[in-house]
């Protein structure tokens, strides 16, 4: 049962995939703006321009170009970089791994300390501790990534020399980024941890488990933790996806190589073939992403299995 | 010792450079036949000396002895050959689209001794082309190809060597001890050029001591120096006027309403250059035309009486001509936005109907290359203090579709290009800038910038030039000039 | 006289929301002894599960409990350490709930709910727990293999007998069973009975049966305890309540049962609607609905006064109103 629902799973993202490398295809071509000219200085001729555009296969019909590119994509070739004149999967290659880091530091530092806190603020509805993470997470979902950014620098790297303020490297190059990039995710997930919790403990269910004499505790971190936990793994499977697209603001304040910034330029710089390909790429990681989280959750409620 | 540079690496082509952090690299890790003082004048490198032919299409080039790249391999007539054949080969190269597209032909002489064949003469860029060529080993070249970029094992003859570029991070060069020119006793073994996107990131790791030194294409933003405040002992702050203007193209067609060179001169008029420069830009000039003070051209004594801020005058003249109203737009990337929007309110005082529009790159490009605009706002640099570019490409040439013409100018400018004595041009190039500030058009220059960049004290070496490139070729370390 | 297993003195509940106050139960007395079967019985609102949960200590949030004692087996419940507590839960007293479609945890196992009890209370590792668990499945009819099934893949009357597989997993004093039919159809409620009648016969442990069918209790209970917003108003026997029953409440009530042989009168609808916690009337609580009502009765609380050895009313006309 639990194979079956993988596999559809998986069939449905390959096709899911297919429309979306047609999108960013079109998508890119849309905006205004030519790539052979943003190759060459601002004062080249007309003549170079087409002589630059016959070089990149631009001058050809779009369903010729869009065929040339997936017949590649297929292949394993994700096409060349017109700004970069490498290869699209090596720039890929390069870069991604960074944002993967990001992304998993961040996740990992965010989840460590919001989901118990969310729970403990469920469980403690209206007690100090309650108010305390309600007001961790309204400041974490007001706060705009810029501003936090730069006060973490300001703070730690500036005033107490503790962290370095760019740069990769080890983990302290690390710790700044991943907060800044986590705290709203832990702003998000306290809150769903808590109410998520309210709502378990008020369920029938948690009385009939009480009134089997389980200790309380074991009732909030085994019986109800695990239904808390459905809502709250759906948001981090989002919030995941969309950090593998590479959270450029971050990457760029902290001068993070990873797939953000790259993309950011690339679209600057109209380089089709990075862009279509970072797309897919990225898409295939969200997706990837998705489908995980289909998997964890159907694990924790057999119910959807079933349907 | 680490240097912050605002703009990073694309890619390692000597010959495919388009950003200044390249030209940096170049000047490090290679040599070119000529060295550039970046306002006018020319030293040689690795050349000793070269004639030109009459009819200015022959350009013979003599060698210098002695010269070994990092791998050991010899520098000869071999290797020049081989640079310039490369150029002909692919002409879609930032380097000959910039200064060799009249170049047809190069040719072996002897051992130390080069033939260049151009098809038109194109005196001045073959002038400024043989101090900005850096030239390659043909050896390996031959053997890698382009591969010799591409996976990072390139060598040049420089006083520095290339050892490693970490995309969207950093580029790392070592000295060079057996430099052919002396060698190369810095205080520094290695020299790391970060890429920095965030100007306050920068500022921020400069002042703990992360990085040395910033160095930001556009200048440090104004609105961050006092970021630097509590190190002023351990920061210098540089100011750097520089061979740049940031400048207001027009289109000039008809049917534009900027058709009229009336209602052109009204608009300039109606700008507060000073009120721009002291609030936006803090610091700079205004230069009328497009030559300032560190180009050829610049004539202190020109009347620039259209780039004198007088609104009353400016309005008076608008209503003689037959603007009525018609809405105009001025396209400018972001940077620029403020720009923009501050001029739109000067001219919309005096009776224009102005409003700003923020396009990206991109885009502009797009609406440059059809004219399709009304007004542009940029930033132009003029490289080695010579016009030569700019004006041929962004005037005569009209790159950008302007439709402005004008005889007289042209036969200035065309003059100026044959001409190798850069004082007969320098001549020329005053009576063409006369016409560009009177006739305002095809653009009207805003401010000469001076841009604000920063090193630590101690460190010297650091050549911040007046085009705006930043050269890091002779860094060193006086610890009697640390605070 | 058997031992008291269960005594309730005085038992006032209170539930406080932002929007209103409800006073559940107002004084209730309530004794079940060992052996017994006791049914409750009341329309909806009376009062059952909050009796029930108050004396597990589980009131829901919300719940104060003004006034009254209750005891186990002579210990005071709301005195009892955590470890008495938690050994009275489960184990000497289960309660089996009324809504089998929210009562089981969806994402673990009938297993796992069924052991969770055997290995809280005795001490059982888990493949012990596992197989008496399906010992237990089976004794209440379903089969022991399903025991890692989950219960969305159960019937609502299943669910049920997992329900009362784990609360008779510990053979406990006092067993109390919620409305453990109401959600079921008529044709599964019989069979749970039937389980319900034959787990009675083996294991002799004393019934709290809540319930608002009478059908049921003269099939299950030996005593019977009417409930009328929030007090007992009429307890004893079945046998003596069902044919004699005293306060009009109760009437109306048996009179309300449609008959199935006989002659078939005309179903006797009590007059008005149930008392609303929030606005208590004043006096005895049914005397807007009671066609007997004097001027006593709507400012005096009655007292319950005995009619019959084994009978006893809430009412000052002692449920003597036709002489």
């Amino acid at each position: 049962m639990y194979f079956r629902y993988i596999l559809r799973r998986l069939g449905q993202t390959v096709i899911v995939l297919f429309f979306i490398s047609i999108l960013a295809f079109a998508l890119i071509r849309i905006a205004p703006g030519n790539p052979a000219r943003m190759m060459l200085p601002d004062t080249a001729t007309e003549e170079q321009v087409h002589a630059k555009e016959m070089e990149m296969g631009l001058d050809k019909p779009l369903y010729i170009q869009y065929i040339k590119y997936i017949g590649g994509v297929l292949r394993g070739d994700l096409g060349t970089s017109a700004s970069y004149q490498t290869s699209v999967g090596s720039i890929i290659a390069d870069r991604f791994p960074a944002t993967l880091l990001l992304t998993a530091a961040t996740i990992l530092v965010s989840l460590l300390i919001s989901i118990p806190i969310g729970i403990i603020a469920g469980i403690r509805q209206g007690s100090m501790v309650d108010f305390l993470a309600m007001l961790f997470a309204l400041i974490g979902q007001s706060m705009s990534t810029v501003w936090l950014a730069v006060m973490m620098i300001y703070i730690f790297s500036v005033k107490l020399n503790l962290l370095p303020a760019l740069g990769m490297g080890g983990i302290k190059y690390l710790i700044l980024p991943a907060i800044t990039l986590g705290y709203p995710l832990a702003a998000q997930v306290t809150r769903m941890g808590r109410s998520g919790m309210i709502d378990v403990l008020r369920e029938d269910y948690i009385t009939a488990t009480l009134a089997k004499g389980i200790p309380e505790s074991r009732v909030y971190t085994k019986y109800a933790f695990k239904n808390a936990l459905i809502p709250i793994v759906t948001v981090v499977g989002l919030q995941v996806g969309y950090f593998l697209g590479g959270a450029v603001v971050v990457e760029t304040i902290f001068s993070w190589s990873g797939v953000g910034q790259l993309a950011n330029q690339a679209v600057g710089n109209r380089d089709y073939a990075l862009v279509q390909s970072l797309l897919l790429v990225i898409a295939a990681g969200f997706a990837l992403v998705n489908l995980i989280v289909d998997l964890i959750n159907a694990k924790i409620d057999p119910r959807i299995t079933l349907e | 010792m680490t240097i912050a540079f605002s703009e990073g690496l694309i890619k390692l082509d000597p010959h495919d450079q388009s950003v200044s952090t390249g030209i940096t690299m170049n000047d490090m890790v290679f040599d070119s036949l000529y060295e550039a003082d970046h306002e006018g004048g020319y030293t040689p490198r690795l050349a000793t000396g070269y004639e030109v032919s009459e009819d200015g299409l022959e350009w013979t080039i003599h060698i210098r002895e002695g010269v070994t790249f990092h791998d050991g391999e010899v520098l000869n007539a071999d290797d020049v050959v081989c640079t310039f054949q490369r150029l002909i080969d692919t002409p879609t190269l930032n380097e000959v689209i910039s200064y060799w597209t009249a170049l047809s032909a190069v040719e072996k002489i002897d051992d130390y001794t080069v033939k260049l064949t151009l098809s038109e003469p194109a005196v001045a860029a073959a002038t400024m082309g043989l101090a900005n060529t850096v030239i390659i080993p043909n050896e390996a070249y031959e053997t890698q190809g382009t591969a010799l970029f591409t996976d990072q094992i390139m060598t040049g003859s420089g006083p520095w060597i290339f050892d490693e570029w970490v995309d969207g991070q950093y580029v790392h060069f070592t000295k060079n001890e057996n430099y052919w020119n002396g060698g190369n006793d810095s205080y520094f073994d290695d020299v790391y050029i970060r890429f920095v996107a965030e100007a306050s990131t920068a500022i921020s790791a400069q002042i703990t001591g992360e990085i040395d030194g910033y160095y930001n294409v556009s200048g440090i933003p104004q609105d961050l120096i006092s970021l630097y405040g509590g190190s002023e002992n351990l920061c210098e702050l540089i100011p750097v006027p520089v061979s740049a203007i940031d400048y207001l193209g027009f289109q000039c067609g008809e049917g534009s309403a900027f058709h009229d060179a009336d209602v052109r001169r009204a608009f300039s008029m109606a700008i507060d250059r000073q009120g721009i420069i002291d609030g936006l830009l803090g610091g700079g000039a205004i230069c009328p035309g497009i030559a300032n003070n560190k180009t050829l051209g610049y004539d202190e004594s020109l009347n620039g009486e259209y780039y004198t801020y007088d609104p009353d005058k400016a309005k008076t003249l608008l209503e003689s001509t037959g603007y009525k109203g018609e809405e105009i737009t001025i396209s400018s990337v972001s940077a620029f936005n403020n720009i923009a929007l501050a001029i739109c309110d000067m001219v919309n005082a005096i009776g224009f109907n102005c409003k700003a529009e923020v396009v990206e790159a991109a885009t502009l490009a797009d609406i440059r290359s059809t004219g399709d605009y009304d007004a542009f706002i940029v930033t132009a640099f003029h490289s080695s203090g010579d016009l030569y570019q700019f004006i041929n490409w962004r005037v005569t040439g009209d790159a950008h579709h302007s439709d402005y013409k004008n005889e007289e100018l042209n036969n200035l400018v065309n003059q100026s290009n044959q001409e190798s004595d850069n004082a007969v041009r320098d001549d020329l190039f005053k009576q063409a800038n006369a016409i560009i500030a009177d006739e305002c058009a095809p653009m009207v220059s805003l401010a000469q910038l001076e841009n604000m960049q920063s090193v630590n004290y101690g460190i010297t070496g650091v050549n911040f030039l007046g085009d705006a490139f930043c050269l890091l070729k002779d860094i060193d370390y006086d610890p009697s000039l640390e605070k | 006289m058997e031992e008291k297993l269960l005594e309730i003195k005085n038992l006032r509940v209170r539930f406080v929301t932002e929007r209103a106050t409800a006073d559940a139960l107002n004084g209730v007395n309530l004794t079940i002894r060992k052996g017994e079967s006791l049914g409750l019985v009341g329309e909806s609102g009376a009062g059952k599960t909050t009796t029930a949960l108050a004396s597990l200590k589980l009131l829901p949030r919300g719940g104060q409990m003004l006034d009254g004692e209750i005891y186990f087996k002579g210990k005071d419940v709301m005195r009892m350490s955590k470890r008495e507590l938690l050994d009275m839960r489960g184990h000497r007293i289960s309660m089996i709930f009324q809504n089998p479609l929210t009562s089981l945890n969806p994402v673990f196992t009938v297993g796992e709910q069924i052991g969770m009890v055997l290995r809280q209370h005795k001490g059982l590792n888990k493949k012990q727990a596992d197989e008496e668990a399906m010992r237990l499945l089976e004794t209440v009819g379903i089969a022991g293999y399903r025991l890692n099934d989950y219960p969305n893949q159960f019937s609502g009357g299943m669910r049920q007998r997992v329900g009362i597989a784990a609360g008779i997993a510990c053979n406990p004093e006092l067993l109390i069973a919620d409305e453990p039919t109401t959600a079921l159809d008529v044709t599964i409620q019989a069979q749970i009975l039937e389980l319900m009648k034959r787990l009675q016969k083996e294991y002799s442990t004393s019934l709290l049966m809540i319930t608002h069918n009478l059908g049921i209790i003269s099939e299950l209970c030996e005593k019977v305890a009417v409930m009328y917003a929030g007090r007992i108003i009429e307890y004893g026997t079945v046998r003596e309540v069902f044919s004699d029953p005293r306060h009009p409440y109760t009437r109306g009530l048996l009179g309300a049962l449609p008959k199935l042989e006989g002659d078939r009168d005309r179903l006797t609808a009590i007059p008005g609607t149930v008392a609303n916690a929030q606005h208590l009337p004043e006096g005895c609580r049914f005397h807007p609905r009671c066609e007997h009502c004097t001027e006593e009765c709507k400012k005096q609380q009655p007292e319950m006064v005995q009619v019959k050895e084994e009978h006893f009313v809430e009412c000052f006309r002692g449920g003597k109103f036709d002489g």
